[in-house]
């Protein structure tokens, strides 16, 4: 039998459909994977036995022709920040080390109604606060594409474990959460696929808070097809969360493959104009002649504003996130350092169970709230952060979807990214963070191998609630570049 | 009749405001599906949300916000058809999210009033600033074990409205009549139960005063968690009274939160409260959209107001032929008034008699044995409306009436069993009264002479002694036209 | 901000710097705030505090939906007693 573990979820479904193989013999390979897999350091829970066990009923289903969907018996990944009943789920932190939630995330139940298998939860950046996974309580996750030089990289965060798992074959496919690029950047530091959704697409139900009105939950796959698959199950209402879109979820699959001919591609003048690296540059230019050679029209677009994204992010993320994180106190559950008095008690625990680069977040967004602070800072960045929806809706009139770079370069080394002082590690958000601000929708694909050989990824960036495009857009970029040739 | 201090050094006058705390009579809590009921065992009525949960939600209840649009319409007030939840961030053991979801800068309800009545009769209207949704936070329990503080989180989560007035009070009388008239609106509109020693109503006192006539506003202390309506008129005086010491000993006083001492009558600075909160309030991203109370809404609980104190006042004049003072006293509180009318259904009761016992008797029996709630009581509605009816058919008299009262408390029986038991029925027999009158005459030759004279105040004399040769049940109106006839 | 600025902070959010770390957090605080002021450049004068959002918070029935959670609710605390969550005794 070939390697099931190299197939794509729409092949696994297929082959599910024609009783090739079944769930077990599928979920067997992965976990050999996973095991092998070990020192990519992607998963901090191996559920192992309790994916055979699911395996299982998917196998009772597969015979008697009665599958939950096309996602029924195919393994998954789960980014640990969001809570799986009965199964620990961390965050990556030393607070939530032992947490095991009485309670099942929307989004991963709607998965586990369809059917998938969760074999792992995924390593990521402490509460998803940073873009390489080194900020894991747990470790941090190696990129299991190595550059040319031989030198270890990183696979970008918060959802640096989906990331490697999928590009290692440890999972068909993982849930990954994006707050300000921590879907698109690790799954083009990885070289796959990753779909921020639009705000209020995916439930936040149950998937622990870092920035409540940026978080956002998408897949992370092989291929763009398997996006699709994945997002349509993860996607809905839900009326548990106040934020939750009531907009019924699109068949994305089979719109899928029908082209880009007559699509108005915005190019970002500020971009081209600007200090791109040069190969970033030249994947840029690649991928507009291969949405141009499809039939789309390219035109450029100004986005004035975008100058102003990180700042407003790395204010408004903070603010909420020294809020959310305010939970996490010893009382009811997590980590506890005693103290003498409840105060003592608080910051012991707080101080121990938080890592630096989570501090550090908790201390900007209690400034920028307190007294004194919060008109020039909190709610400058929430004016501000309505001038870049503008700027996007804008464009919007001219074009139906938008294409830039997802970072500004390809993976670092893990040395390197240690060397980052904080503000030079925001600056890797520059191309994903304004999305989050204006809650649209974006893709992230691998277009191209650079000179080091590591992948370089662009975005398409979409209308609110218009997934649609990007798959589209997306699918025909996957189909014709030199990264998905390699 | 305003209330003043004498200072050494010159006259104050006293500046109130309060912020009073009401529970929101509702099933669930206010962003959580768990019940809102008190009570029980601890930490039962507790969602994950309400434990401040990693991930979990708030989604608003429907029915606490008809409740606070239906207590603004109670206070005069405007209905901000949008308004936004914020969260006010600060650790305590009670408060599991590490914030308060509240209301700041665009609370629900806007600028409106209310009515109190003074010690003279004459009315003073107080502002309302706004009124607000919150939720509560849990309990902290400080006696069970050493050393620890026990966490019970039942309370967490369930909807509050602050309502803040204006600072329109200026003295104790006014800011209890306040929150008394506040706790008969808010028990009218059935949006809380109003009950201050369960909590579900909880009172802070701002206190400042300056000069008489002066129109500053000096420092002002706020008096956390007055759980009775005289304690709150009792801190009150007492902190006026600290402001005044201190600026006559020209001292200082500092911005502070204090707890009120029943005991000791003493209010006393909060301990570790010199680091000023900073509360870091900012709309919560988990309610991003704006709380829209929309036309329909207004409109239906427009339709649902009940009929509120002053207009039932009017109606039991006309209805019930009483005067405006009782019927204001009878309809001051829902129960007292629904008591009122449901005896008034008895047949042959009657309005003036009923409105008597119920605001002299009755009452008083209330606030000798503390007794609250005027449904405890075992003269039942029904129980009253029958007596009034025995005595308007002239079965028994009014002083037989009030002496019913006390035996029905005490053996709980029905009055036309107590009256058969004990023979009170009314004597109108002319022929017995007459005898007795006779024999009265005839006993006092000295005081019929002086009546006869012109005294005519004698008369009640002669009534009185008849009452009592009859144990009180000979029928006044018998006893007036035999007396007047023999004494002519 | 200065060390004294960084500690109130800290107490503000409950955590602590020791001697050795405050100078890091003091550093790194300069820095990004620094580099936070482009904002203030930006031009929001034309932004519509008013703005008519169409969406509205949707409510939801006053419904009870769950009771008796305690057994689950107390499973990952640190330290309880009875169905009571215990903390260092709170002086008020």
């Amino acid at each position: 039998m070939a390697d099931l573990t190299s197939k794509t979820i729409a092949e696994l479904s297929q082959g599910f459909d024609n009783k090739e193989f079944s769930a077990t013999e599928v979920v067997t390979a992965y976990i050999k994977n996973m095991e092998q897999g070990r020192k990519y350091n992607a998963y901090i829970t191996e559920t192992g036995e309790h994916a055979l066990a699911q395996a299982k009923d998917c196998d009772n289903r597969i015979a008697s022709g009665k599958r939950l969907s096309m996602l029924d018996g195919v393994p998954l990944g789960i980014k640990d920040l969001f809570c799986t009943k009965d199964i620990k789920t961390t965050a990556a932190s030393r607070i939530l080390e032992n947490f095991i939630p009485p309670y099942e995330s929307t989004v991963t139940k709607n998965l586990l109604d369809a059917g998938s298998i969760f074999i792992g939860k995924t390593n990521l950046d402490e509460f998803a606060m940073g873009g390489a996974n080194l900020t894991s309580y747990f470790g941090q996750a190696i990129n299991p594409i190595k550059r040319a030089d031989g030198k270890e990289v990183v696979t970008g965060g918060s959802s640096g474990g989906s990331a490697a798992a999928v590009a290692a074959s440890m999972c068909a496919g993982a849930t990954g959460t994006d707050t300000g690029g921590s879907i698109r950047q690790p799954a083009a530091f990885c070289g796959i696929v990753g779909i921020k959704p639009t705000y209020g697409r995916c439930s936040r139900y149950g998937i622990i808070a870092y920035a409540s009105s940026l978080d956002q939950a998408g897949p992370m796959t092989k291929t763009v097809e398997d996006a699709a698959i994945m997002l349509e199950k993860m996607a809905g209402f839900d009326e548990l969360d106040s934020t939750s879109a009531d907009i019924a979820v699109p068949n994305f699959t089979s719109s899928l493959k029908s082209g880009v001919k007559g699509l108005k591609v915005g190019v970002v003048k500020e971009f081209l104009n600007g200090d791109l690296n040069k190969e970033i540059a030249a994947a840029y230019e690649e991928s507009m002649n291969i949405l141009k050679s499809n039939g789309a029209e390219i035109k450029e677009i100004s986005l004035p504003n975008m100058k102003y994204a990180l700042a407003t992010y790395y204010i408004i993320a903070p603010a909420e996130a020294s809020s959310n994180l305010a939970r996490y106190d010893g009382l009811r559950f997590g980590l506890r350092v005693d103290g003498s008095s409840l105060d003592e008690m608080y910051e012991n625990s707080r101080s121990a169970g938080f890592g630096a680069e989570v501090k550090r977040r908790i201390m900007i967004g209690t400034y920028v709230l307190s007294a004194g602070y919060y008109d020039a800072y909190y709610l400058k960045a929430l004016n501000v952060r309505k001038l870049i929806r503008q700027d996007y809706i804008n464009a919007f009139k001219e074009v139906d979807t938008i294409l830039t770079p997802v970072a500004p370069t390809t993976a670092f080394t893990i040395e390197e990214s240690k060397s980052f002082d904080p503000v030079t590690n925001y600056l890797q958000d520059v191309f994903t963070v304004p999305v989050n601000l204006a809650k649209l929708p974006a893709i992230s694909v691998p277009v191209k191998m650079a000179e080091n050989s590591l992948p370089i990824g662009m975005q398409l960036i979409g209308r609110d609630f218009d997934e649609e495009t990007l798959f589209k857009g997306a699918y025909v970029l996957e189909q014709n570049n030199s990264w998905s040739r390699r | 009749m305003s209330y003043i201090i004498k200072g050494r050094t010159c006259d104050y006058e006293v500046v109130i405001g309060l912020e009073v705390h009401c529970q929101v009579i509702s099933k669930a809590k206010l962003f959580s599906s768990a019940s809102a009921e008190s009570g029980g065992t601890p930490n039962d009525h507790v969602a994950f949300i309400d434990a401040g949960f990693p991930g979990m939600l708030p989604v608003v209840n429907k029915f606490c916000v008809e409740q606070a649009v239906k207590t603004g319409l109670g206070l005069n007030a405007k209905i901000n058809k949008k308004s936004v939840f914020a969260r006010k961030n600060y650790f305590y053991a009670d408060l599991p999210q590490g914030y308060q979801i509240s209301q700041y800068d665009k609370p629900i309800v806007g600028e409106g009033y209310l009515d109190i009545e003074l010690e003279d009769g004459s009315t003073k209207r107080i502002g309302i600033e706004r009124l607000h949704l919150e939720q509560d936070a849990g309990k902290s329990i400080h006696d069970m074990l050493p050393g620890k503080s026990c966490i019970d989180l039942n309370r967490s989560g369930v909807a509050l409205m602050e309502i803040v007035s204006k600072p329109d009070m200026s003295s104790p009388y006014e800011a209890g009549a306040y929150l008394t008239k506040l706790r008969s609106i808010v028990r009218y509109l059935e949006t809380c139960d109003g009950n201050m020693n369960e909590g579900s109503m909880r009172c802070d006192a701002n206190v400042s005063v300056r000069p008489v006539g002066s129109k500053e506003l000096r420092t002002r202390c706020e008096i956390k968690n007055v759980n009775s309506i005289r304690y709150l008129m009792q801190a009150i005086e007492y902190e006026a009274n600290r402001h005044v010491d201190a600026y006559d000993n020209g001292e200082e006083i500092y911005q502070e939160t204090r707890l009120f001492n029943a005991n000791k009558k003493e209010t006393r600075s909060m301990r570790g409260k010199e680091n000023a909160n900073d509360y870091r309030y900012f709309p919560d991203p988990d309610l991003a959209f704006p709380l829209v109370v929309s036309d329909e809404l207004l409109e239906k609980v427009k339709n649902s107001m009940p009929e509120m104190p002053e207009e039932k006042a009017i109606r039991f004049v006309q209805t019930y032929k009483i005067s405006e003072d009782e019927a204001k006293r009878l309809s001051a509180e829902k129960t007292v008034a629904n008591y009122f009318e449901e005896a008034m259904k008895e047949k042959g009761s009657d309005g003036k008699k009923t409105a008597n016992l119920i605001l002299v008797e009755l009452a008083a029996y209330m606030s000798e044995n503390q007794i609250e709630n005027i449904y405890e009581l075992k003269t039942t509605a029904s129980r009253l409306g029958r007596i009034t009816a025995l005595v308007e058919d002239g079965t028994i008299g009014l002083r037989i009436a009030k002496e019913l009262l006390p035996m029905i408390e005490e053996t709980d029986k029905e009055p036309e069993a107590i009256i058969e038991e004990k023979g009170l029925k009314q004597v109108s027999d002319t022929g017995e009264i007459e005898k007795i009158i006779d024999k009265i005459i005839a006993d006092n030759p000295k005081n019929v002479e002086e009546y006869k004279a012109g005294k005519e105040k004698l008369f009640g004399f002669f009534v009185g002694q008849v009452m009592k040769a009859t144990q009180g049940k000979a029928n006044p109106a018998v006893i007036n036209k035999l007396l007047k006839d023999k004494l002519s | 901000m200065d060390t004294k600025e960084i500690n109130h902070i800290a107490k503000l959010a409950r955590l602590k710097f020791d001697e050795g770390s405050v100078e890091g957090i003091t550093k790194d605080m300069n820095d990004i705030l620094k580099w936070m002021d482009i904002l203030q450049s930006a031009d929001t004068s034309s932004v519509d505090n008013n703005e008519d959002d169409a969406q509205e918070l949707r409510q939801r029935e006053d419904v009870v939906k769950i009771s008796n959670l305690s057994e689950d609710l107390m499973k990952n605390a640190p330290e309880c007693y009875e169905h009571y969550f215990t903390v260092p005794k709170v002086v008020e």
